[in-house]
């Protein structure tokens, strides 16, 4: 029983820490501003899902289990939130994504429309 | 397997340190910073559990709360920086104006505008309503 459990979280844990890797390797190679995005917020909420969950499944019914659910819920509050707000700005700011000739009212003020 | 996952983590925070250091606007920096945070928390819970010390898990959810804010504070002081430096170039354009309609002197054009051709001869009112139409038409 205890071995499975261990066997379990643990491939948890790894999956969990290959999605983070994805992620960082997606926000380090992407041509783009919002493709970068894209890879590390998706990332993001599943890989801290997968790593905490892997760490509840080792501590058992716990105090130790319901600081990690803690930690995990405020991750999962607060992550989208950062990226959404992060996408928003930058795109308020100006940026647009590679590639993208403008807003119908932008390619109407450089002349392009045809 | 809670090493493995530290090494993956770390080697994440790595990567991330590179876009942060590498990225070409702002936001790529403010996007890696964020990474860097939420790594740094599953970091912090992993080890707690690899030195089985597990106080560290309220030093993460601290640092959870304080990466958030901190990302939105960083974003809000970008957006009021970017908000300043345009009043500030609406406020210097339109002195720059004033006084060149004032003075006679020809409005310095933009780099985008070929400088107009016989700017001697013309007389000040003439050059001052030629600058307040190509400032209208620019914006």
């Amino acid at each position: 029983m205890n071995g499975i459990l261990d066997i379990v979280s643990g491939l948890l844990m790894v999956s969990g820490a290959l999605f983070v890797l994805a992620g960082g390797i997606g926000a380090l190679r992407m041509p783009d501003f919002y493709t970068r995005i894209h890879g590390a917020s998706l990332t993001d909420s599943l890989g801290p899902v997968l790593v905490l969950g892997g760490l509840m499944l080792q501590s058992g019914l716990s105090l130790v289990t319901l600081k990690l659910a803690a930690v995990l819920l405020f991750l999962m509050i607060t992550s989208p939130t950062a990226s959404y707000a992060l996408a928003n700005a930058a795109l308020l700011s100006g940026l647009r994504p590679a590639g993208y000739a403008g807003t119908p009212g932008e390619q109407l003020e450089k002349g392009e429309r045809s | 397997m809670l090493l493995v996952t530290a090494v993956a983590i770390l080697a994440t925070m790595a990567l991330a340190l590179a876009r942060a250091i590498l990225g070409p606007s702002v936001y790529d920096r403010v996007l890696a910073v964020n990474m860097f945070g939420t790594k740094t928390v599953l970091l912090l819970a992993v080890m707690a559990f690899a030195v089985g010390r597990t106080d560290f898990l309220d030093l993460a959810l601290a640092y959870a709360l304080i990466n958030f804010i901190g990302v939105l504070a960083v974003l809000w002081f970008v957006k009021d920086n970017q908000q300043h430096q345009q009043q500030h170039q609406q406020r210097r354009r339109a002195r720059r104006d004033a006084t060149a309609s004032a003075a006679g002197d020809p409005a310095p054009t933009g780099p985008s505008h070929p400088p107009a051709v016989q700017q001697d001869h013309l007389p000040a009112v003439a050059e001052g309503g030629s600058s307040v139409s190509k400032d209208a038409d620019k914006s």
